[in-house]
């Protein structure tokens, strides 16, 4: 408050300083005198509106900076939402072609079942799983390794 | 002159007597002639040869399966026999390919018919 009345004088006396009709340049020493303590006067008066303007100006900027990091992130949470909405839309158009691809996929196993069927029908032994090794041993140089029996898939008509 | 024809008509015999017997009894002749037939997808040809249940249960779809199961072999060269049992009358093949083989497994009736005839992938 006292800062402002003293600004607001500074003000006034440089404002009337520079309407004030200019005298002319004395050679007394008085009047010099006179002349620099009103050009002291007025600099001082201009630097005190500067440093006045510099500290709203840097407490506005202050502000504005937080309102826009404010902002900034209200702004970042907003563009997030969006984006994870975005997302989601993507996802569910990826699940929705999934699962139309499943449903594809369920329809070729279908039919292969059927084909199975058709092939090995009930009572039919035409394809039928095969011993093809006995169980057996082999050794090497440093290890003897069991041979498990496998199965193998034949192919025909009849018990053998 | 009598001679001749009785000489002809017993060379006839012979020939049909060994004709009938390559048609049923021998199981390496049975077991070429159904495999070579199966590659050519022969449905008649393969099932001449089974007996009456084996001919119910054939389908022209599953000769047509094995034909290609064959030709994924390469050209059909012919079956070796590897094993017999005469008692029981099963035998084993090996009916060769070009690209691989397979096993044939085949039993056959006292009558010569096919009791069973089954094909084996062989497995490197």
């Amino acid at each position: 408050m006292r800062h402002s009345r003293l600004i607001a004088a500074a003000l006034i006396g440089a404002l009337a300083l520079a309407m004030a009709p200019k005298p002319m340049a004395l050679a007394d020493g008085a009047a010099s005198t006179r002349n620099i303590l009103i050009g002291v006067g007025a600099a001082a008066g201009t630097l005190l509106i500067i440093n006045h303007n510099k500290k709203v100006h840097e407490k506005y900027a202050e502000d504005a900076q937080k309102q826009a990091a404010l902002a900034e992130q209200r702004d970042d949470a907003q563009a997030a939402a969006q984006q994870y909405k975005t997302a989601y839309e993507h996802e569910s158009a990826v699940a929705s072609e999934l699962k139309k691809e499943v449903a594809i996929q369920q329809q070729q196993i279908n039919k292969l079942n059927a084909a199975v069927a058709s092939l090995n029908p009930p009572g039919s032994n035409f394809l039928a799983t095969h011993q093809a090794a006995a169980v057996s041993t082999q050794t090497n140089s440093t290890h003897q390794v069991a041979m498990a029996p496998t199965q193998a898939v034949s192919y025909g008509w009849g018990d053998f | 002159m009598s001679a001749r024809y009785i000489i002809a008509a017993c060379l006839l015999a012979v020939a049909l007597t060994a004709c009938g017997q390559s048609r049923g009894g021998d199981p390496q002749a049975v077991a070429g002639r159904v495999a070579q037939a199966l590659y050519n997808n022969d449905y008649n040809g393969a099932t001449a040869d089974f007996d009456d249940a084996l001919k119910a249960q054939a389908t022209r779809t599953q000769v047509a399966m094995i034909s290609d199961k064959m030709h994924t072999l390469g050209d059909y060269q012919g079956v070796t026999s590897t094993k017999s049992d005469d008692d029981t009358r099963r035998y084993w093949f090996d009916a060769k390919f070009s690209k691989g083989d397979m096993i044939v497994e085949l039993r056959l009736h006292a009558n010569g018919q096919i009791a069973a005839y089954r094909l084996v992938p062989k497995t490197s």
